[in-house]
């Protein structure tokens, strides 16, 4: 294998492998001698050049998240672009031509993928964690065990996924073709990253020309009546953090929707006849499966998104829970859970919940404290409708202790206290320097404890609105 | 059975021309492709492997199977291009194993054939069975003419989608069994994504391998 100079539009050149490392529908792609960089340059024909080339200008300049406000949070949420190669005199004519890329040259620079997103299958072959092998059918078997990860580990992927795909939208990019493979997973550390960027919606460009990838594609994109956009990309999101808690396709069920061919009867099941495999009131279009564990099992906070995604907005873009909904859900979710008594599963609970894990039947190990959550306003306490369960060795963030707070590129990451399991009793240990106010009790300050029991309440400051945990037991 | 099958005939030529380096660089390049489906989730989900052979008579040397199941098949080369009897079987294979869309069942996608030939067939009842899969359609064809003995003429009765190797060495088979493995990888990506199953579009042919117009 021998080495190519590629000089990019920005003035600066990479040494390229000749040898291409993979081939996509529409790109080659080489890696720089390095390893730091992947190049995807297109081949065969490419009809909307000038489109491509105003396209990646602007996602690689104007729309690049890992540029502006927060940028090196945004940097491992997104594989994306950094640079690119266009123009005759990128490439030597003799490469182009050997590879059958399209004149002049045009490709994307990327940086490669963190070695975490790559597993070693069973005959030692080195793969990319694309979402497909990590949502149950045959391609799961293939995958090491250690690499599949707990509900915590999913319910992290989910969490960045939606985060990462919150930020595009916020800025007015859709996607346009997230899918499985569009989306590397690292459930085992709890891990996610979109890739393949090269196609986004950009707004004043025309959209691509690509429908999107079959069971992503959203059901009015497949019965012809629109192109891609933000609310396709909802559609997308929605199956693939349903695929991932739940290891099956949430449309692909049993009813046949055109005996005439197997092509027309896939078109109406994931377009205009599209059915959730759970709709709690029509039944006709079952999974092929029984099911172990239900959506609804997955708690509160997305027990609703998924209705509106796939009930109510299945249908009706304008209803499906858009990105920030899930990412604040998928938290929400995260502080109910629990590890069983291994400490290898985690199980989503709470004042009224199993404290069983749905998918591997191990338990709770209980009693385990948990907080009800309020906020007190000067209109008094307020139900944030949320608990937190309490687990030995839990670090304590401003996201507990603050109202409105998130987990997000804005927050203060530093931690400001943990629990602890000591003796037989239940501890939380202040390690900030605001004071929590025991209600009706002592002031614990820097580095002081308090132990939980049953009925203690705590204010987290002296600030309004403060927020306010009442603490109990799950038994 | 969680998803629809994608099924793919391998229909090979194993007479006595072959033998030698062609039926060797037939052989790795199955075991090449099925290695290679087996890096991709998406094959290992839908994808299903048949190889059948025509030589005196045909035989499937492997029913349809699913690729986390397929064991790569011993084949030898002799005797004559019974071509007919290979179509024969294909239909028969199609009758036998393809599970159609009813009611109550989602059935297979539409089989993806690919035939490799390097001569002209010795026998005569040929015409009748290209005939009848020109006009039933029941899958999409690829028919790749191995060297300059192989009979493109012939492969266009069966199918439009004609590709001519022109060399028979190792790295050509080698290329072509690639461009299969990217065909299947493809085919399982889209199907669905086509609106009357009538149209696939393949990857383009790897160098040395060209479409026969």
């Amino acid at each position: 294998m021998g080495t190519v100079n590629v000089r990019l539009t920005d003035g600066r050149t990479l040494l390229l492998n000749d040898e291409p490392v993979g081939s996509g529908a529409e790109k080659r792609v080489f890696l720089t001698r390095d390893r730091q960089y992947a190049v995807g340059f297109f081949f065969g024909t490419l009809k909307d050049r000038r489109e491509r080339v105003d396209r990646l200008t602007r996602i690689i300049a104007t729309y690049n998240p890992t540029l502006g406000a927060h940028g090196d949070y945004w940097t491992p949420y997104f594989s994306w672009p950094v640079a690119m190669v266009d123009g005759v005199n990128a490439v030597p004519m003799e490469f182009a031509r050997r590879q059958s890329l399209v004149w002049p040259p045009l490709g994307v620079v990327t940086p490669t993928y963190r070695d975490s997103f790559y597993f070693r299958d069973r005959f030692g072959s080195r793969q990319e964690k694309e979402v497909k092998w990590f949502t149950g059918g045959k391609a799961s078997q293939f995958v090491p065990r250690e690499e599949q990860g707990s509900l915590l580990g999913r319910l992290r992927v989910a969490t960045r996924l939606a985060r990462a795909i919150r930020r595009m939208h916020f800025a007015g990019l859709a996607h346009s073709d997230l899918s499985n493979k569009n989306v590397l997973v690292d459930p085992k550390g709890g891990d996610a990253m979109v890739i393949d960027i090269d196609s986004l919606v950009v707004p004043g460009i025309a959209p691509p020309s690509v429908l999107g990838t079959p069971g992503y594609i959203a059901p009015e994109v497949l019965a012809g009546k629109t192109v891609p956009s933000i609310a396709t990309d909802r559609h997308a999101l929605a199956v693939l953090i349903y695929q991932l808690l739940l290891q099956r396709h949430p449309l692909q069920g049993k009813r046949v929707n055109s005996q005439r061919s197997a092509e027309e009867d896939e078109t109406l099941s994931m377009g205009a006849r599209a059915l959730f495999v759970e709709h709690p009131t029509d039944r006709s279009n079952p999974p092929v499966q029984p099911i172990r564990v239900r959506y609804d099992q997955l708690g509160p906070h997305l027990t609703p998104l998924f209705e509106k995604s796939f009930v109510h907005g299945l249908h009706a873009p304008a209803k499906r829970a858009d990105a920030g909904e899930w990412e604040l859900a998928l938290y929400h979710t995260l502080n109910m859970l629990a590890p069983t008594q291994s400490g290898r599963q985690w199980v989503v609970t709470g004042p009224g919940l199993s404290t069983t894990c749905a998918f591997s039947g191990e338990r709770v190990a209980g009693p385990l404290p948990y907080a009800r959550v309020w906020r007190e306003t000067d209109k008094g306490l307020v139900d944030e409708k949320l608990t937190f369960s309490l687990f030995h060795h839990l670090v304590l963030h401003t996201w507990h202790l603050r109202p409105g707070v998130s987990p997000n590129e804005a927050a203060d990451r530093s931690p400001q206290g943990y629990i602890a399991q000591h003796n037989g009793k239940w501890w939380l240990v202040n390690t900030s320097h605001t004071p929590l106010q025991v209600i009706d009790g002592p002031a614990i300050g820097h580095n002081a404890s308090v132990e939980l029991v049953s009925g203690l309440t705590l204010r987290t400051s002296d600030t309004s609105p403060a927020r306010v945990l009442r603490i109990d037991f799950l038994r | 059975m969680t998803t629809r099958r994608l099924p793919v005939y391998i229909l090979a030529d194993v007479s006595g021309s072959m033998q030698g380096t062609p039926i060797e660089s037939v052989k790795s390049g199955i075991r090449q492709l099925h290695r290679d489906l087996l890096g991709d989730p998406q094959a290992i989900e839908s994808a299903y492997l048949s190889i059948i052979t025509f030589g005196n008579n045909a035989t499937q040397m492997v029913p349809l199977t699913e690729v986390a199941m397929f064991n790569p098949p011993e084949l030898t080369a002799s005797g004559t291009t019974n071509f007919g009897d290979g179509l024969r079987m294909l239909l028969e294979s199609f009758d036998r194993e393809l599970v159609r869309t009813t009611a109550d069942q989602k059935g297979d996608w539409r089989p993806l054939v690919f035939v490799l030939s390097d001569g002209a067939p010795t026998d005569t009842e040929w015409p009748t069975y290209a005939q009848q899969l020109r006009e039933r359609r029941p899958a999409n064809i690829i028919a790749v003419a191995c060297g300059d003995q192989a009979d493109v003429n012939v492969l266009k009765q069966v199918t439009e989608n004609v590709i001519l190797m022109q060399e028979m060495t190792p790295d050509a088979f080698k290329a072509f069994f690639a461009f299969v493995s990217a065909s299947v990888k493809q085919t399982s990506q889209k199907v669905g994504a086509v609106a009357d199953g009538s149209a696939i579009t393949l990857p383009p042919p790897p160098p040395g391998i060209t479409i026969v117009p």
